[in-house]
């Protein structure tokens, strides 16, 4: 079997134990350990167990990861969600729908001190749902809006997936936060206006609220000001490279972890359960982290990533459609996939064909987040609906991804306005 | 390969009802003791985990507003972070909160299904098992060597140890799960 033969039979291997529901940290060092045995010899491969797992899990880069988790777990906990939302819906309560754009805008603003998706949507969910529910709102754009609104978790910094996809193309985390903010900003500015649409056509869904004075306005603006600035701290600290990514990460965790404690929302447990869910996750991002570099060493073996970026360079077809052929890629994978999985797999695959067509990987990076988003919310996997549906049980699941198809139509607009207009994304890096 | 002989003395196998639902009690009480390790392990985990945090913002505030970094920052933060990685490599494995993809298996049949998971943790102790022993290789080549970071005159040896010792607990976890898959065919069985 040559060299080629035997990474294509590792890949096809890899997705059909993937489709058996292995761990896919332990399917990818399995493959990668028996793919390096077979093609050199055995003791090669059981070096490569030996070194990888040292040398990913003591690396002090990574460690941005965790932190910026922990600082999104101790803001979840805070309960500062809450503050965001009873501010954005007095200021949006009395439009059309106005409920449903408040939590768009408060998912926003929770975004940007959360990094994860599924904390944004769970933590969403609690506090906007009840709150749409007691206005009469329809429930599919209650839970549709909340679902969609949770994915900008990954998309307005801090993002672990910009952290991954940096780690694994060693761009710079800081310049990817960035790249982030406007590109956040426009989706969101897009869900809002896919509401005011519906809500257009068929006025019952969104019922107005009574509208407020302008002191409440102001003075749960008020309340929301210690997170902001968290958040300025953060990105500021970031930006003018007072701070590194991971620095930035441990004083947001600290940060976050002091707003808790002043709004005493931390006792032992919640602050025990934040450190034993990070670290749950912490250990099974490091787990295909660890698998995916071991297999990747595979690849690079046999070559296949550089031959696939040859060949897509020889068929001479347009940027375009090359970028279309990934994009469906990731959206089929995000069908049944992880979005973390989605990344650690496929970037070490595809990063040399973005590198040959000359892509930009700032842009490319938050177009492929955009898309690996749009995953989280499309079934059969949509990982964010089916933490809404956990947060709301007697909701039926086709209710929601009925609520979820207009900001899929949204995101779809994002990605193209943000293919054929890469300044949006290269703004705010380009003047770091 | 791994699997039931030791677990399952053949008297047991045998017709009487009671005698084996005590045996499966048994099985039980064995698989809840092995997950004490994991759970242990990761109280030391969150320890890292807090010291991490901690570590990043006196060195950041130690170095802009006191003019002293703290010497071998780095060093210290990637040994915590090899803390906290291996001590919770068990305990998220009996959280199960490694990704799996979840759409083909689930229109197996119900037994099929269990062949499948215990195949799975098989393949994951096996792997496992691979890595622990490499660690401890690694982890006592590097004791007689006397690696130790350039800034920190801490050896490396115990954190490999400590490597090498989250993977073991990590096997231990598949295997519970193994017992446990086991213990669920066995009671499906029973009741058939």
């Amino acid at each position: 079997m040559s060299t080629e033969m035997t990474g294509v039979v590792g890949i096809t291997c890899l997705f059909v134990f993937l489709a058996f529901r292995m761990h896919i940290g332990v399917a990818l060092a399995l493959i990668g350990f028996a793919g390096i045995s077979y093609i050199i010899d055995l003791d090669a491969g059981l070096n490569l167990l030996g070194m990888v797992p040292w040398s990913e899990g003591s690396s002090y880069t990574l460690s941005v990861i965790p932190l910026f988790i922990l600082m999104g777990q101790f803001a979840f906990t805070s309960g500062i969600s809450q503050d965001i939302y009873k501010a954005v819906h007095n200021w949006m309560g009395h439009l059309r729908g106005g409920l449903a754009m408040a939590t768009i805008v408060a998912c926003s603003g929770f975004a940007a001190v959360c990094g994860s998706s599924l904390a944004t949507g769970a933590t969403m969910a609690k506090v906007a749902i009840p709150e749409m529910e007691k206005y009469g709102y329809d429930l599919s754009l209650a839970t549709g809006c909340v679902a969609a609104g949770g994915t900008l978790g990954i998309l307005i910094p801090p993002s672990i997936g910009f952290i991954i996809y940096g780690i694994l193309t060693e761009e710079s985390i800081g310049k990817l936060f960035m790249a982030g903010i406007i590109p956040g900003l426009l989706l969101a500015f897009l869900f809002i206006l896919a509401i005011y649409i519906q809500c257009l056509f068929r006025p019952e869904m969104g019922p107005k609220a009574e509208p407020t004075t302008w002191k409440v306005k102001f003075k749960s603006l008020y309340s929301t000001w210690t997170m902001l600035s968290l958040f300025v701290l953060v990105m500021g600290g970031i930006y003018f490279g007072v701070f590194t990514p991971t620095e930035a990460a441990g004083i947001g965790a600290f940060g976050s972890f002091v707003i808790a404690v002043a709004r005493r929302k931390l006792s032992i447990a919640t602050f025990i359960e934040s450190l034993l869910a990070t670290g749950n996750m912490t250990a099974m991002i490091f787990l295909i982290i660890i698998g995916a570099n071991i297999f990747s060493s595979f690849l690079a073996l046999t070559g296949i990533p550089f031959m696939l970026a040859d060949l897509i360079v020889e068929l001479a077809l347009p940027r375009m459609v090359i970028l279309m052929m990934i994009i469906l890629v990731f959206i089929l994978l995000g069908c049944v996939m992880d979005c973390y999985a989605i990344m650690i797999l496929m970037v070490p695959i595809l990063f040399p064909i973005i590198k040959a067509m000359n892509f930009n990987p700032l842009w490319f990076g938050v177009i492929m987040v955009i898309v690996l988003e749009v995953g989280l919310i499309t079934p059969p996997v949509g990982l964010n609906v089916f933490v809404i549906k956990g947060a709301v049980p007697d909701v039926p699941l086709t209710t929601i991804f009925k609520g979820v198809w207009p900001f899929l139509i949204a995101a779809v607009f994002c990605i193209t306005i943000i293919i054929l207009f890469p300044e949006i994304v290269m703004f705010l890096p380009s003047k770091m | 390969m791994l699997i039931p002989p030791l677990i399952f003395p053949s008297e047991h196998q045998k017709n009487n009802i009671e005698e084996q639902s005590w045996g499966l009690m048994n099985i039980k009480n064995i698989i809840n003791i092995m997950g004490i390790f994991s759970y242990l392990l990761s109280k030391l985990g969150c320890v890292a985990l807090f010291a991490m945090m901690g570590l990043t913002v006196i060195d950041v505030v130690g170095r802009y507003a006191f003019n002293s970094p703290i010497l071998g920052a780095f060093e210290i933060t990637s040994f915590l972070v090899s803390i906290l990685v291996f001590s919770f490599l068990g305990y998220a494995q009996s959280q199960k909160a490694h990704v799996t993809v979840d759409i083909l298996v689930n229109t197996f049949s119900q037994k099929a299904q269990f062949l499948v998971k215990l195949f799975n943790y098989a393949v994951g102790l096996f792997i496992m098992i691979l890595i622990s022993w490499k660690g401890f290789e690694k982890a006592i080549e590097s004791m007689e060597t006397g690696d130790s970071p350039m800034n920190l005159s801490v050896p490396i040896h115990p954190f490999v140890f400590f490597l090498a010792f989250g993977c073991s607990i990590m096997c231990l976890e598949f295997l519970r799960d193994i017992l446990r898959t086991i213990v669920k065919l066995r009671e499906k069985e029973t009741n058939l």
